[in-house]
């Protein structure tokens, strides 16, 4: 019987750590770390202000400031923080995957008309390519089958 | 005759009280801008630095950036396209897997901010949790779209937007965004200091290292008139 008790009061102890680990710890960061890492590029920002209208290209690569400063390209990376792309996902593509029920949850979810069209359009394409394979392996190659 | 007039005050009071939700309602806010830094350091060790200007306006749908470093560019998305346009001139298009109504800039002018728009999404709010001074919740997608998409965990502090984090299908941390500090203008709230640490997944399926992106705004202007040809910039044929 203590045994049990023992083994449940372990089991709840450990069930709380467990939780500690993926909740409120999970947005905590180290600040003085980050801090430390983003010296450079906040020294960067400091002096790009200062100097209104410089650029990367102007300022060149032997300045130190711009050691391992790239123009990345990527604006997809760099915007990510301001949308969640599985959320943008377009409605065209909820039509086209989910046919009705796409519409249907664009419908009432987005409650916008042109996104709603969108969703039609998808489900309307996605309609047309299922008729167009169905017609062609139900009646053309069907009806071949039939002359073996 | 006195009874009545206490009636007629108290029903005038009553249809008062009964509209103050519309009135607040009626307070459409549509546009904002906002001078911004993003700051990124991947895991190789390189850095970049974006600066300028974003605007927004929700009529037109149309997501502005006037970047002024590291070149002067201006970034247009409308729908799921960026175009890129430099001196007037369209030098890029692309998809983006983003429309601009599911950005913060939305959320905020909307006031979904605090749930990050997925009460308006395709997910479900799941388990709800008090820990410390946090309200967590998790947020569930939709049951046809669980093998694509993971579960959203979102923190609440003081009633306001303080984390999010986003799992894979397979539960795996993708990356994770701390809100710090509001600016207030206009009577919406927008985050001061955005921290985002991203938990990249290789061809693989391994995760390893991590990048860390520090965006910040200031400036920011809620409704404001003029400058209607960068809120609704025309993006150029070429």
């Amino acid at each position: 019987m203590i045994k049990k008790v023992l083994f449940s009061a372990v089991l709840a102890v450990a069930c709380n750590f467990g939780f500690a680990n993926t909740n409120a710890e999970l947005f905590q960061v180290d600040e003085q770390e980050i801090n430390a890492e983003f010296a450079q590029l906040n020294e960067l920002e400091q002096f790009v202000n200062a100097n209104e209208g410089v650029t990367l290209s102007e300022m060149g690569t032997d300045n130190p400031l711009t050691a391992n400063v790239v123009n990345s390209g990527d604006v997809l990376g760099t915007l990510s923080t301001m949308g969640e792309p599985p959320l943008g996902i377009p409605s065209f593509l909820w039509g086209f995957c989910f046919n009705v029920a796409g519409v249907a949850l664009v419908y009432f979810v987005a409650d916008d008309r042109d996104e709603t069209k969108k969703a039609f359009i998808g489900c309307a394409v996605s309609g047309g390519l299922y008729l167009l394979w169905w017609v062609f392996w139900v009646l053309v190659a069907g009806n071949a089958f039939l002359f073996f | 005759m006195k009874l009545s007039r206490i009636l007629s005050g108290a029903g005038s009071l009553l249809i008062f009280l009964m509209m103050l939700p519309n009135l607040s309602i009626g307070q459409h806010r549509f546009r904002m801008k906002a001078d911004f830094s993003i700051k990124e350091k991947n895991q190789n060790g390189q850095m970049s630095l974006t600066l300028g200007t974003v605007y927004y306006d929700r009529t037109h749908k149309k997501l502005v950036y006037q970047v002024r470093f590291p070149e002067k560019e201006t970034w247009v998305i409308t729908d799921t396209i960026f175009h890129k346009i430099v001196n007037g001139k369209l030098v890029g298009k692309q998809f983006i897997p983003m429309l601009p109504s599911s950005t913060i800039f939305d959320y905020a002018l909307s006031n979904n901010l605090g749930n990050f728009g997925l009460e308006k999404s395709f997910y479900k709010a799941g388990e709800v949790k008090k820990d410390a001074d946090q309200v967590i919740t998790t947020w569930i997608p939709d049951e046809r779209l669980k093998k694509a998409m993971g579960n959203v965990v979102i923190s609440r502090k003081n009633n306001q937007l303080y984390g999010i984090a986003f799992y894979s299908p397979k539960n795996e941390l993708l990356k994770k965004q701390l809100f710090k500090g509001m600016l207030k203008s206009g009577g919406i709230a927008f985050p001061e200091e955005i921290t985002e640490i991203i938990y990249p997944v290789s061809a693989t399926g391994t995760q390893s290292g991590k990048s860390t992106k520090i965006s910040t705004f200031k400036n920011l202007k809620v409704n404001e008139n003029g400058e209607n040809e960068i809120y609704n910039f025309p993006v150029p044929a070429k």
